[in-house]
């Protein structure tokens, strides 16, 4: 199975309310992510600095629907940057859709969602079908990269 | 009879025309509307005044004597004429500095003399200056200078006690005045002060509770209800706010009390003005400094109406230096504040307090070397403010200042009055000169009057202002400044508490209570200590738990407040992220990482955000332990890619 580099966009970043025990492991395991929005989240899959993700529920209810594995949701405290009431000003009338905190415990190259911690490479490893799903959503702001599987037996 | 003395003044003056021009000027008239205090302050500073002595010495002849003692300690500068001759250029005489002064009796005897003066500010916030230059001048290296300050301050201290000890002996039954004083024009008697006799015995203002414990002696604190512009005893009391209950008819106005402290020599004026700046800027309390002015005015501090012309001068001087510190310090507030600025000196001044020359004279009392210190600061500030505006004045054309006085007087004063006013402010060179002029004359008018040359005198300095120069160079009219940007920012970024911790990207709440915790301190005196130094807590705390009041994004407009009234949206960027003070707090202080320095514009159509957010996304996925040059040069390399989307 063709697997991708996936980087969502990239907008906001993690609050003071994120426990993460350790910022410096690759990739961040975080014990609660706090979203803090920077600019519009256009797309259904955003990513805060770094390596926080966030969904939206209807994007989780089609992962779940096609049965796409390594993936796992949580409930997220999302709030507004302090300079996010420009971004307001743009997107007047509009609301935020409900986001939810998507985990990737699965294992890249082999599930459909996965993480790696390789040099250059953006962290988030999804399947064929993955990218097909996605592509049913607004996912215009992200960055796709073609994955090398060869580069997984190079870290092991 | 102050009536008949009225009328032949005005017809002496009708009868020597050919002199009215030397009698129209600044320094006449001030001459002419001495106060008996001002005129004793003049005598107080002759130096050629008798000691009293049976063998009478000047004061010229004893510091002749003392320099003829001090003759070999001088330092003289002669030049040589085509003659041959040597001409004297230039000479000081070195004051002697007495051994005794250095011995140990005498340090103890010093700082004996400052504790004193700790203790005596303690209860009285008029001798707090005082206090200050002491400190200010212990503070100096020994030398001339030291010597000067440290008399001055003796000098200065003796003179008040003087003043306070002669307010003491009147009857404090009655708290008025002794004496007849002469305010320009008008000649108050102590039965015009204080006509009305207080029976009501149970309320705060009375003598009685004036003395009573301590948790009852705050004067004047009964509830308070607007009574609105109608009440018709409002000539009595300008502010508008009266008693709820009990109400009594003020025994002195505000317009009284200004001119009392008016009627001081400039030098304690300065004291007065100083002492309420501190105490509007809840460094002293309120109540001392009340009781200071009802003590130095000669009122008393139990008049009624004492507490609220004290609030009005204490907050009037406080806004007016708080306005003075903002222009000179380039601060863009003082768009906003400009137009209340303008009422306070208006207030002052036509309270006839000089208010820029009290700051000049005192500036120049503790002497040019002494500019630098902290308590001189406000004065400074408003001195500046003076001497900027007196630029402005004379940068503009003959024409524009006429157009500009005819203009405010029309509106303001009315056809008649006008016409003076304009005569003299547009022949000015020293607007702020004539302003102080201005404001005494009318300090002889009465409310209705008074109250439109308040608005005219304010009106005029809002148009004095000086130009805001921006980082660029870019002069800005203060008025022109839009406040859009910022209104916009007010209304939506939630004003941040100033508390940050090492650790936390964002101000935490309840700052307070933590900086307690970690400095084992009480919490109001944490909050009163960075009131007073903000940098305290980083030192206490070793930089975990930083104070800092000001918002990132006006730390940017303050340092380009040409992009205020940007027709653009834009965002103001950190060029080193925020991430790095919860991800590497080790690395970056909060006060590094919102420096106006690490700040940029990036207007929000460009869209560059988003992928500067991207880089450094990548940068830390990639660098889970950079160093904190490691950062600065990716900071560095993000701006080459990025900087033609900066605001420049």
């Amino acid at each position: 199975m063709k697997f991708f580099q996936f980087s969502p966009q990239c907008a906001g970043t993690t609050g003071d309310e994120t426990i993460c025990p350790d910022w410096s492991a690759r990739p961040v395991i975080l014990h609660k992510l706090q979203f803090e929005l920077e600019s519009w989240p256009e797309d259904d899959l955003i990513e805060a600095t770094i390596q926080g993700y966030a969904g939206t529920t209807t994007l989780a209810d089609a992962i779940n629907l096609a049965g796409l594995t390594g993936v796992t949701f949580d409930r997220l405290d999302m709030i507004k940057g302090d300079q996010f009431w420009l971004w307001e000003n743009e997107h007047q009338g509009e609301t935020i859709p409900e986001y939810l905190w998507f985990k990737f415990p699965g294992i890249a190259g082999k599930d459909d969602f996965g993480q790696v911690a390789i040099k250059g490479i953006f962290d988030l490893i999804v399947s064929e079908k993955t990218l097909a799903v996605l592509k049913q959503f607004k996912i215009e702001n992200c960055r796709i990269k073609d994955f090398d599987p060869s580069l997984l037996v190079a870290q092991s | 009879m102050p009536d008949d003395k009225v009328k032949d003044t005005g017809d002496h003056l009708t009868s020597v025309e050919p002199l009215r021009p030397a009698l129209d000027t600044a320094d006449t008239q001030q001459a002419r509307n001495a106060s008996a205090s001002e005129l004793e302050a003049v005598r107080k500073a002759n130096p050629d005044a008798s000691d009293g002595s049976a063998t009478p010495r000047n004061r010229t002849a004893i510091y002749a004597a003392a320099l003829m003692a001090a003759q070999d300690k001088s330092i003289e500068l002669f030049d040589r004429e085509a003659s041959g001759q040597e001409k004297l250029v230039a000479a000081r005489v070195m004051p002697e500095v007495s051994r005794a002064l250095l011995g140990k009796e005498n340090l103890e005897q010093q700082s004996k003399t400052v504790e004193e003066l700790t203790k005596q500010a303690k209860e009285n916030p008029v001798y707090e200056p005082i206090l200050a230059l002491r400190k200010h001048a212990d503070g100096l290296d020994p030398g001339q200078q030291k010597d000067m300050l440290i008399q001055l301050s003796k000098v200065q201290t003796d003179e008040l006690k003087d003043l306070f000890r002669q307010a003491e002996k009147k009857p404090v039954d009655q708290g008025q005045p002794s004496k007849e004083i002469t305010i320009a024009r008008h000649n108050y008697s102590p039965n015009d002060v204080l006509a009305y006799n207080n029976q009501q015995k149970d309320i705060a203002t009375d003598t009685t509770n004036a003395r009573a414990p301590k948790s009852n002696q705050e004067l004047d604190n009964r509830p308070m209800y607007n009574l609105g512009l109608e009440q018709k005893e409002a000539s009595l009391f300008s502010t508008g706010v009266g008693y709820l209950e009990g109400y009594k008819k003020p025994e002195i106005t505000t317009q009284v009390l200004f001119e009392r402290v008016a009627a001081l020599p400039l030098h304690h004026q300065a004291l007065v003005l100083s002492a309420g700046i501190q105490a509007y800027r809840q460094e002293l309390d309120h109540q001392q400094y009340r009781i200071a002015v009802g003590q130095i005015t000669g009122v008393g501090e139990s008049v009624v109406g004492m507490a609220q012309g004290a609030d009005s001068l204490g907050k009037s001087i406080c806004e007016a230096a708080q306005f003075s510190k903002d222009i000179v310090e380039n601060n863009p507030r003082a768009g906003d504040t400009a137009e209340a600025a303008g009422q306070s000196f208006g207030k002052l001044l036509v309270g006839g307090i000089r208010v820029f020359d009290a700051a000049d004279h005192y500036l120049g009392s503790v002497g040019a070397a002494s500019y630098e210190g902290d308590h001189t600061k406000a004065f400074r500030d408003i001195s500046e403010l003076g001497q900027q505006m007196n630029q402005k004045w004379q940068s503009m054309s003959p024409e524009e200042k006429t157009r500009l006085t005819t203009r405010l007087a029309m509106d303001n004063l009315g056809p008649i009055a006008a016409a003076g006013a304009v005569n003299k402010l547009a022949k000015s060179m020293d607007v702020v000169g004539a302003l102080q002029d201005l404001g005494k004359t009318a300090s002889t008018f009465g409310g209705r009057e008074r109250d439109k040359y308040q608005r005219f005198i304010g009106e005029i300095i809002e148009q004095c202002e000086p130009e805001a120069v921006t980082n660029t160079g870019h002069r800005l009219k203060w008025r022109d400044v839009s406040k859009t940007a910022e209104q916009a920012a007010d209304e939506n970024i939630s004003r941040m508490s100033p508390w940050f911790e090492k650790g936390k990207k964002m101000a935490i709440e309840s700052g307070s209570k933590r900086a307690a915790e970690l400095t084992g301190l009480p919490e109001e005196q944490i909050k009163k200590l960075v009131k007073e130094d903000p940098r305290a807590l980083e030192r206490m705390t070793n930089g975990q738990m930083i104070y800092m009041e000001k918002v990132y994004r006006e730390t940017y407009l303050t340092a380009h407040p040409e992009y205020r009234n940007y027709p653009k949206p834009f965002e103001v960027h950190h060029r080193i992220p925020q991430d790095v003070l919860e991800r590497h707090p080790q690395l970056f202080s909060h006060r590094e990482i919102h420096d106006a320095s690490n700040l940029v514009g990036i207007p929000y159509d460009t869209k560059t955000h988003a992928p500067i957010k991207d880089l450094w996304r990548d940068y830390f996925r990639d660098n889970n332990m950079p160093s904190r040059q490691d950062i600065i040069d990716f900071a560095n390399k993000v701006d080459e890619a990025n900087k033609r989307h900066y605001l420049p």
